[in-house]
């Protein structure tokens, strides 16, 4: 497993250079984007003199790559600056939104995959049954519909028809149902998709005969031969997903006024609060450098031709 | 008095309905396996030897499957038998080769286990199982077999992923081997030491083997008996020096002088003109007719019938032959 630590390294390694890249350039665009926080925080009648002052203050008169590293420098020492809009430390605002986020996108990550992993292995077992079709075409429909419509529509169901379920906001148990539903529905198609293809795919390899030809049962063969192989690329997918928690709940905090990072990320552009907005994506860059690192090395785990790969380009 | 034998396989038809048509691919087959004997089924590719080879497994890919016949192993009709009680059969009775001894071991998990895996369907403790696969390991002549039961199909050579496919279906002691062109994908050398290594097994265990293949020098060199297929029927059938000292039928005539030789003819080798007919339709009468160089016109009209030429040797043409010994 020596082998295995040269990689971990190098790709850890590679990984702190990803994670620079990427906020270094987001630093960049959000210096190009018109206005600037200043102009938006104080109101027409500060004078020109005092919002001088203030840039200063900020350290905003500064060029583009003194300000990053001065940024850069203050994360290293774990202090990723105060927002501009609210005066707070971004890490306590980042703090109490996280767990909501969490709760939400962690729960229908794994709601998504334990659901559809049984079925994607059923409707491929069953290729071309009813129950495949119906699979096929449901999974499709979802995998189109857009997230934030989904959410409004089954907000109109749930909450304003049947006046079952809060509309928005964080309220207790119930109101997670809708956010998760909506969360769950369209990557559940995909993963179910994707699940069924492979598992397609695995069911026709001359190994699997072997494996009936040793006398075990269908359920024996489908467990620990075809799906055992076929969840190779679906965990790939899943850690490759996993910076998507807090990405992609931007839309659906939004639509359900969900106290999450993803909303903070989207106000805190729209009101161009820096430090903010550089907090979450280098959280974001971090995350998805480690699932991928995650990813390849549980991969290597499932599958010995890849540890083979890993020696190889030592 | 003779034993029964142990499989005899009666008018088996396997059909596969296509989007051309629905054709017979094994189309009346009869054939028997005594116990401990080497039975070759030989033919060309798509004259239904595999097909046939799976269909006693039960495993024909789809969308085939038996559509009459027997298939008499052991005192039981395996045609017959309820799907969830074939596993019984697989590899406890009956074991099966492949080809391609790579894409038949499962990628991810070490030859060892694989093995294992079979054998615990036996009821067998863990430590009992563990220590039949390194017994096994030694009985196909694989070199340390401790440490290689750790390895991964794709760490060992291709004679040695043979060896551990036959690992696999010996481990349970059937009492017959299925092997499905077990050589064609091995260098010459390997080739010959594996055919020895079934041979030497069929010794030891008593196992019975229908060993499938296209290459007559694999019949020459292992088989007992010899069973000729053409267009998905059998058209002779013969103990193996019946076969070679006096082929009957054309075509196994052609497939022998298609088989390289070192000794008797030097120079070209021959080759069969035409390809395997279609079998969708198949041509009326003799299915060789086209492209056999002996026809005649009874040929194109009507379907021979098997003659005996001697004891265990018969054929299913038109011709008449001379019995054996007026030109020996």
């Amino acid at each position: 497993m020596s082998d295995m630590m040269e990689y971990t390294v190098r790709r850890l390694t590679m990984g702190v250079f990803v994670v620079l890249a990427v906020t270094a350039l987001l630093f960049a665009i959000m210096q190009l984007m018109p206005g600037d926080p200043i102009e938006l925080v104080a109101s027409p009648r500060v004078s020109p003199e005092k919002i001088a002052e203030l840039k200063r203050l900020w350290g905003l008169d500064q060029p583009t790559h003194v300000q990053y590293f001065y940024w850069l420098g203050h994360v290293l020492k774990g202090d990723f600056g105060n927002s501009i809009t609210t005066g707070q430390k971004v890490g306590v605002l980042i703090g109490a939104r996280l767990p909501y986020t969490l709760l939400l996108a962690g729960s229908s990550l794994l709601l998504q995959y334990i659901i559809a992993i049984p079925l994607g292995l059923w409707a491929a077992y069953k290729e071309n049954s009813r129950f495949d079709k119906t699979v096929v075409v449901s999974s499709v429909v979802f995998w189109s519909i857009p997230t934030f419509w989904l959410g409004i529509l089954l907000m109109l169901l749930f909450s304003i028809k049947l006046k079952l379920l809060p509309v928005s906001g964080f309220k207790g148990f119930a109101s997670i149902i809708l956010p998760i539903m909506t969360a769950t529905l369209p990557s559940l198609a995909s993963t179910l998709r994707l699940t069924r293809t492979e598992v397609l795919e695995v069911i026709k390899e001359k190994h699997v005969v072997t494996a009936y030809a040793k006398g075990l049962t269908d359920k024996k063969v489908l467990i620990f031969h075809v799906l055992r192989n076929a969840l190779i690329p679906v965990t790939v997918m899943f850690f490759l997903s996993l910076p998507w928690l807090i990405g992609g709940s931007v839309i659906i905090e939004s639509v359900f006024a969900w106290p999450g990072i993803g909303q903070l990320l989207w106000k805190s552009i729209s009101s161009q609060d820096y430090p903010v907005v550089q907090g979450i994506i280098f959280i974001i860059a971090i995350l998805t450098v480690l699932s991928n690192i995650v990813g390849d090395i549980l991969t290597a785990y499932l599958d010995p031709r890849v540890r083979l790969e890993m020696k190889g380009e030592n | 008095m003779l034993e029964n034998p142990l499989l005899s396989v009666k008018d088996l038809s396997i059909s596969f309905n296509t989007n051309e048509g629905k054709f017979n691919a094994v189309d009346g087959v009869s054939f028997d396996v005594n116990k401990g004997e080497i039975f070759a089924l030989v033919g060309e590719s798509g004259c239904g030897k595999s097909t046939t080879a799976f269909g006693l497994m039960r495993l024909i890919p789809k969308p085939g499957e038996i559509s009459q016949g027997k298939i008499i192993f052991d005192g039981k009709n395996l045609v017959k038998l309820p799907e969830d009680e074939m596993p019984q059969i697989r590899g406890k009775e009956i074991g099966m080769i492949f080809q391609n001894p790579l894409d038949s071991l499962n990628p991810v998990y070490s030859v060892g286990k694989q093995i294992y895996e079979g054998l615990i369907l036996d009821n067998i403790g863990k430590q009992d199982a563990w220590k039949r696969v390194v017994d096994i390991f030694n009985d196909v002549q694989i070199s340390d077999p401790k440490e290689r039961i750790e390895s991964y199909p794709h760490e060992l050579s291709g004679g040695m992923r043979q060896r551990v496919m036959i690992a696999m279906m010996l481990s349970r002691r059937p009492k017959l081997l299925i092997a499905d062109e077990p050589t064609t994908a091995l260098d010459v050398t390997i080739q010959a030491q594996i055919l020895e290594l079934i041979k030497e097994l069929r010794d030891t265990f008593n196992t019975a083997v229908l060993i499938i293949t296209h290459d007559f020098g694999v019949v020459a060199e292992i088989a007992d008996k010899v069973g000729v297929m053409y267009a998905g029927k059998i058209v002779e059938v013969g103990d193996v020096y019946q076969i070679f000292e006096n082929p009957l039928h054309p075509y196994t005539k052609l497939l022998m002088k298609a088989l390289p030789r070192i000794t008797k003819q030097e120079g070209r080798l021959e080759t069969i003109s035409g390809t395997v007919p279609n079998l969708v339709s198949p041509p009326k009468g003799c299915r060789f007719h086209p492209r056999c160089p002996m026809a005649t016109d009874i040929c194109a009209v009507e379907a021979p019938v098997f003659k005996e030429a001697e004891k265990n040797h018969r054929y299913c043409c038109h011709l008449e032959v001379k019995k054996r010994g007026t030109h020996h």
